[in-house]
């Protein structure tokens, strides 16, 4: 309960407190480095972004450039002379009432970071970073989602090691697990070649993903290992909400166990932000490469089956592939998962929009844990209702930020359709749950499963 | 005290040129002084190497993709935006007709012996009427666009710009009329800045002030284009010299280059 009170301290939706702006302005510009100031000073507003993105789609105000001018407002009021000296006439404003601070999270939590306006953009301008720069100053003021500083704080204090309903799903993971190897499970092993890296969410959400890249890993014959315990909730989720600080505790007490099992490579189960954090961030973090490589599954999986180390049997379902931001566009893992699914299924079929430019489900970046449901599911699980420490703002802002949320899924649905698969294969359990929520609210009927689950159901032998 | 006619002209060819060209340069200088200033050394994660063909294919893509998503989602925006406003109206307007090569031949310096003049080749004529017949008689077309400079002339290139102008205000306006936050009065001034810039140097070159009102309608011209100068590093006009570069390298080093995205 000690948690619960710090996370009611540190959320506030209904006052504005001047010194928790002026404090988290000044983490939003510790931010600013010189790729930031390209993406801050050299948008034309052409607005060749916007149909990028899945909720410009809800609408036309929730378009890339128009969110990124709340960061640009703040910007040229505290770095720029023209800002300081002329402020309102070159745009240039700091938010100034508790109003100011609502309109500015609407925008901020109308965004995924899917990195689908950088592509597009003909400046290569990425305003879902200064979204998230945005984010941060929000965070400092208490305008952060309950669930999501809840996340945050669980992973950050180690506290969801000891909530019983998180790491119930943790423990029957691992069971089933090696009830399907039939064997133990190689926990905490020094010096294996590869440390499968599930998180707490993965067990969650995605449990049979878990269970499918250790059925994988033991068909490879590989020399591997895992933790005995999850080594955060979804690491670093403190991204989400623009927490730098809590990116590098998190990311930091991440090294530290694998730095001490010393594995060569790391494997990611989960495609969404993790990948991106672990494989990119993680050296600028913690100021040095790490002495392993990270890997998601399908990469390891896709050198495998060129190595000749695993062999699939080959399919005809009408499937496809969704690439989930954070692993494609963002972590550069295009060419591996379209290699692999063609590989294993004749009936493969590219979505309309794939690679790099593929449409967002529109659940990143916590829009899709803003939700009645999510927080019910959580709440159930942490023994406490996050609904009761919210106030009625935050009830009306989720509220809201659910609609919108329910909305920007429609166009990736139609891309699926005209695909006409039957079947969607992805690898991060937000898309999973996204595309599920947009079947039933649109179809087509399709069936979403994790890349690993999917491939473990189609080992030869 | 500098009056119409020839002394606006003379004033703005020599006197305000070179303050022009001084505040061009400090502005330069000083956008690219912050850049460094907020440079930051850091650790980089090792990158993914797909091979030298993938990156140089990355490199292609990565300028060409904005432009073909925005003839497929956006196309009146890529018709009038793109195609009429810069690649086939302000571009070949400024830097390849006949008398804007003269004026740059004249002004600018050799760099490596080369002047700025031996661009004349691909140089567009100034009117459309002269441009017809040339192609009517098949005599003298210099240029190396062939009969093509009956599009490729001062005259079209300068309505399509216009009309382009015209079109990025009135949308502009109807989106601020929605409440759109990131229109701003200096999205209108820039506009309206390039179409004053125009409009004179199309009066000029058609000579519809007489008299001394030709050197006037000159002289604004170049003043206009000259206050274009000035406000290049400080306004959105910088995307030409530096932005558009820069973001789109720093785009390719960082997707295609470092994490291998295809």
């Amino acid at each position: 309960m000690e948690a619960f009170k710090k996370i009611i301290e540190m959320v506030e939706w209904e006052a504005f407190h001047k010194d928790r702006l002026e404090t988290g302005i000044k983490r939003m510009m510790s931010r600013v480095d010189v790729v930031a100031l390209h993406f801050l000073e050299n948008c034309v507003s052409c607005a060749l972004c916007k149909t990028a993105c899945p909720y410009y789609y809800v609408d036309e105000k929730y378009s890339p450039v128009n969110k990124a001018e709340e960061a640009r407002k703040i910007y040229r009021k505290e770095l720029t002379f023209a800002g300081k000296i002329l402020g309102p006439l070159v745009h240039a404003r700091k938010p100034g009432s508790a109003e100011d601070l609502d309109r500015i999270a609407e925008f901020a939590y109308a965004c995924t970071n899917c990195g689908a306006c950088y592509t597009t953009c003909p400046f290569g301008i990425d305003s879902g970073v200064l979204i998230n720069h945005v984010r941060t100053m929000l965070t400092t003021t208490g305008r952060v989602p309950t669930i999501l500083q809840a996340f945050e704080m669980a992973e950050l204090t180690g506290m969801y090691l000891q909530v019983p309903g998180l790491m119930q799903a943790w423990e029957e993971t691992m069971k089933k697990a090696a009830e399907a190897i039939g064997r133990e499970l190689p926990f905490d092993k020094e010096g294996a070649e590869i440390m499968l890296f599930p998180t707490l969410i993965d067990t969650l959400f995605t449990p049979g993903a878990v269970i499918g890249a250790i059925k994988l890993l033991d068909k490879m014959g590989a020399d591997w290992t895992l933790p005995s315990k999850p080594l955060g909730v979804r690491p670093p989720i403190a991204t989400v909400i623009g927490d730098t600080e809590g990116v590098k505790a998190q990311l930091g007490k991440v090294h530290e166990y694998l730095e001490k099992m010393k594995p060569k490579k790391v494997v990611l189960v989960d495609g969404g932000f993790v990948y991106p954090a672990m494989r990119w961030k993680m050296a600028t973090v913690l100021g040095k490469r790490p002495g392993y490589k990270v890997l998601h599954l399908v990469e390891l999986v896709y050198g495998a089956l060129r190595e000749g180390k695993l062999k699939l049997a080959t399919t005809d379902d009408k499937v496809t592939w969704h690439s989930p931001c954070q692993l494609g566009r963002r972590g550069g893992v295009i060419l591996e998962p379209e290699e692999v699914m063609r590989r294993l299924s004749n009936g493969y079929r590219p979505l309309p929009h794939h690679g790099l430019h593929t449409f967002c489900c529109g659940g990143g970046a916590g829009m899709g844990c803003m939700t009645r449901d999510m927080h019910e599911m959580m709440g159930k699980l942490l023994g406490a209702s996050l609904y009761d420490l919210m106030g009625d703002k935050e009830k009306r802002f989720l509220d809201a930020a659910e609609r919108r949320y329910r909305l920007s899924i429609k166009r990736k649905m139609e891309d699926i359709e005209q695909s006409g698969a039957e079947i969607v294969v992805t690898a991060c359990p937000v898309c999973i749950h996204t595309i599920e929520l947009g079947a039933q609210l649109y179809g087509p009927k399709v069936k979403v499963v994790h890349l690993a689950e999917y491939l473990s159901e189609h080992l030869e032998g | 005290m500098v009056g119409l006619g020839p002394d606006l002209y003379v004033f703005a060819k020599e006197t305000m040129f070179q303050v022009a060209l001084v505040v061009f340069v400090f502005g330069v200088v000083y956008r690219l002084f912050r850049f460094l200033v907020f440079w930051r050394k850091v650790v980089k994660a090792e990158a993914r190497s797909r091979g030298a063909g993938k990156r140089i294919a990355g490199f292609f893509k990565t300028f060409l993709d904005p432009i073909i998503e925005a003839f497929k989602n956006q196309p009146l925006e890529g018709l009038v935006g793109l195609l009429a406003l810069h690649l086939i109206g302000l571009i070949p307007l400024i830097f390849l007709m006949d008398q804007h090569i003269e004026s740059f031949n004249e002004i600018l310096p050799k760099i490596g012996g080369l002047s700025y003049g031996v661009l004349a080749p691909l140089s567009v004529p100034l009117g459309l009427t002269e441009a017809v017949t040339a192609v009517q008689q098949g005599l003298t077309i210099t240029s190396s666009w062939g009969p093509l400079i009956i599009v490729l002339n001062g005259d079209v290139l300068a309505t399509l710009a216009l009309i382009a102008i015209g079109y990025k205000i009135g949308v502009k306006l109807m989106e601020r009329g929605r409440g759109i936050q990131h229109i701003r009065i200096g999205d209108f001034l820039a506009l309206i800045l390039l179409a004053g810039i125009i409009l004179f140097g199309f009066i000029a070159a058609h000579h519809l002030w007489s008299g001394s009102g030709y050197w006037t309608a000159l002289g604004i011209h170049i003043l206009l284009a000259e206050i274009l100068l000035m406000a290049l590093p400080f306004t959105k006009f910088w995307h030409f010299v530096f932005g558009y570069w820069y973001g789109k390298l720093h785009e390719w080093y960082d997707l295609r280059v470092t994490k291998g995205a295809t």
